[in-house]
């Protein structure tokens, strides 16, 4: 299909490209030393980087799977294994997701796919919310974090996927429809042989790179925001009792935006502070939702069914976690 | 044959992620950012760029008709709906407002990442974090008295200039020994690796290392309230990134701390005892020898992991 002289032009063009980066780099250690800004906002940035640096391998491994899903899994596929049961679809959909090590950057594109390819909406939510915040990584740290104490490891996994249940049940009678930003198209074309089939997948990466990272990177920008200008002692003075500091704690994890594997250190270093009940709204909330993954979200779903979602999902974790108070 | 400017421009910025990430490795800067001991998944992630922007290149020229077309009912197939000039334009006819900003916040942290120059956390950010993260840490209560503190996430320090040397975990035998030449020592030296494994330790039974002389490195930060001669010696504590730093600490007692500015780096040699703050009994330091030092090449503290096999 590529002839030999468009192959030369290509391999031309990437050469090209490269020098063209490698002068933009040399160019910008000269303006480098030009430019001087407040202290605070370059903390700011080293911040807003450090959350990118970390969260873009898994957002680029997300949109591969997208990839690989939009290529190979035909809506067929889907409909044979998506139970026809709501609840048990609900159920699969939770399970599979408490199998799946996922993040909650990487887990946004696969879903919009799985969603985009036809599977019910309640179904996808239950998978974006075990996800991230069950798997044996998550698990260990927790475990790890607070000295040895199962306890809270298994509170929180447990907790977390009754709460994803509950979430899932009321999302499946509030809304119909797939719930997506824009009508997804039934894939028209049939890619024939392997090859094409790859080549395609990295292509349709490309695009959901571009599409989703400018939601991700306002989202790493925000929670850099907040967290150079907005002291966390302030707002952990404001809780007192048990419902307050749980809000405390759920509030923080939101604009934190940490990644799940990475805040049971920071969730346990203020045990010392709030009793576990609050610690464990900041261990279950956020892997659920933050606000990098609010805007990542809003890349996706309609705004009105992204704010019902949060909503939704702060009430049953506050609710639940009154209801069962540990410790 | 036509060139798609748009999707050279692409092309251009994952190569420029390609770039920065390998930069960042290159020169070692990555660890002003991230804890090295996951150095490997960003530089995954530099490969993941690669392999797209090869993906990339290959659409920059479209030579017939047919193939522009197929390009256009990819596009459309994933609905990226920002190519439908594939159709009847000749480039950038559809640019629209919403694409300039689109790509404009895809660049904006290769042009900060890029223009801005690196720095370290510091006290005012450690004001923002919360001190209260180091003072409370002793608060891990249900884990004292017999409690075995095997698993625990243990700061180590990285004062190496490769961090590679280290490799923050330990198995569970160097722990175990560790400990119990901390418990036998009189003199405490948080030096190099063992530095952050007895920092949790002293904070999770402070009575047994009481009277104890101790030897450590540390920025200068100061709480509201504290009084002329106290401080805290504190660094920060990075899990992944240091987006997640928390502060760590020993709250330290000097005759003219007040007079030693915020974020300077300190080498101080004194007594470990108790000391109430805020109704809680603390480890705090009663330094009897310092001096001021240049901030470390590694300046964060990582927690390590035990080997349970």
């Amino acid at each position: 299909m590529l002839t030999r002289r468009h192959t030369l032009l290509v391999e031309l063009t990437g050469l090209f490209i490269f020098a063209i980066v490698m002068t933009l780099l040399t160019l910008s250690e000269q303006v480098e030393k030009i430019i001087e800004l407040p202290k605070s906002i370059y903390h700011m940035n080293m911040l807003f980087l450090s959350i990118l640096i970390e969260a873009l391998p898994f957002v680029l491994i997300g949109v591969l799977i997208a990839g690989l899903i939009q290529v190979f899994v035909t809506d067929e596929h889907i409909r044979r294994w998506i139970p026809r049961n709501k609840y048990l679809a609900i159920t699969m959909s939770c399970v599979v997701g408490a199998c799946f090590p996922a993040c909650e950057c990487g887990i946004v594109p696969i879903v919009r796919r799985l969603v985009g390819k036809g599977v019910p909406i309640y179904a996808g939510i239950g998978f974006l919310l075990t996800g991230p915040l069950i798997n044996p990584i998550v698990i260990l740290s927790t475990y790890m974090a607070f000295g040895n104490d199962a306890k809270i490891a298994a509170a929180r996994m447990i907790l977390g996927f009754v709460i994803a249940m509950v979430v899932a049940i009321i999302i499946s009678f509030l809304f119909k429809g797939n719930q997506l930003k824009q009508k997804f198209p039934v894939p028209s074309i049939k890619h024939t042989g392997l090859q094409e089939k790859v080549k395609h997948t990295f292509t349709h990466a490309v695009d959901e790179f571009f599409d989703m990272g400018k939601y991700l990177i306002i989202g790493a920008a925000l929670a850099a925001f907040v967290q150079t200008y907005i002291s966390s002692g302030d707002l952990v003075s404001l809780g007192g009792g048990v419902a307050s500091a749980t809000v405390v704690m759920m509030a923080l994890a939101y604009i934190l935006s940490l990644c799940s594997e990475a805040d049971a250190f920071i969730g346990a270093s203020f045990r010392g502070l709030f009793p576990d009940t609050a610690i464990l709204g900041f261990l279950i909330y956020g892997p659920m939702i933050d606000m990098k993954n609010t805007f990542m979200m809003l890349s996706v779903f309609k705004a009105k069914f992204v704010t019902l979602f949060v909503l939704i999902v702060t009430i049953i974790v506050f609710l639940t976690l009154m209801l069962f108070q540990v410790g | 044959m036509r060139i798609q400017l748009q999707q050279a421009f692409r092309a251009v910025i994952l190569m420029t992620f390609v770039v920065f990430l390998v930069q960042l490795h290159q020169t070692g800067d990555i660890i002003h950012y991230i804890n090295p001991k996951y150095e490997y998944l960003s530089m995954i992630g530099a490969w993941l760029f690669l392999i797209l922007f090869f993906t990339q290149i290959f659409r920059i020229w479209a030579i017939t008709k047919e193939s522009v077309h197929k390009q256009a009912h990819a596009c459309q197939n994933n609905h990226c709906h920002d190519h439908d000039h594939h159709h009847h334009d000749h480039g950038d006819g559809s640019l629209t407002l919403r694409k300039i900003f689109s790509y404009g916040v895809i660049i904006l942290p290769l042009a900060t990442g890029l223009l801005f120059p690196e720095t370290t956390l510091d006290a005012s950010i450690a004001e923002k974090k919360g001190i209260m993260l180091s003072l409370g840490n002793n608060g891990q209560e249900g884990n004292g008295g017999g409690a075995k503190p095997e698993g625990e996430q243990i700061p180590l320090e990285h004062t190496e200039p490769d961090p590679n040397l280290l490799t923050n975990t330990m198995t569970m035998e160097e722990y175990e020994s560790s400990m119990e030449a901390l418990r036998k020592t009189k003199d405490i030296t948080m030096s190099e690796e063992l530095y952050s494994v007895y920092y949790q330790q002293i904070n999770q039974e402070p009575e047994v290392f009481v009277g104890k002389k101790i030897t450590l490195q540390g920025f200068v930060y100061k709480e509201e309230g504290f009084s002329d001669n106290e401080m805290v010696l504190s660094r920060f504590l990075i899990t992944h990134c240091i987006a997640d730093a928390g502060v760590v600490g020993f709250l330290s007692q000097l005759d003219g701390a007040n007079e030693l500015a915020e974020d300077t780096w300190v080498e101080a040699t004194g007594e470990l005892r108790l000391q109430e703050y805020e109704g809680k009994e603390i480890p705090t330091i009663h330094i009897t020898d310092w001096k001021i030092i240049e901030q470390p090449s590694q300046p964060y503290v990582y927690p390590i992991q035990i080997q349970y096999l």
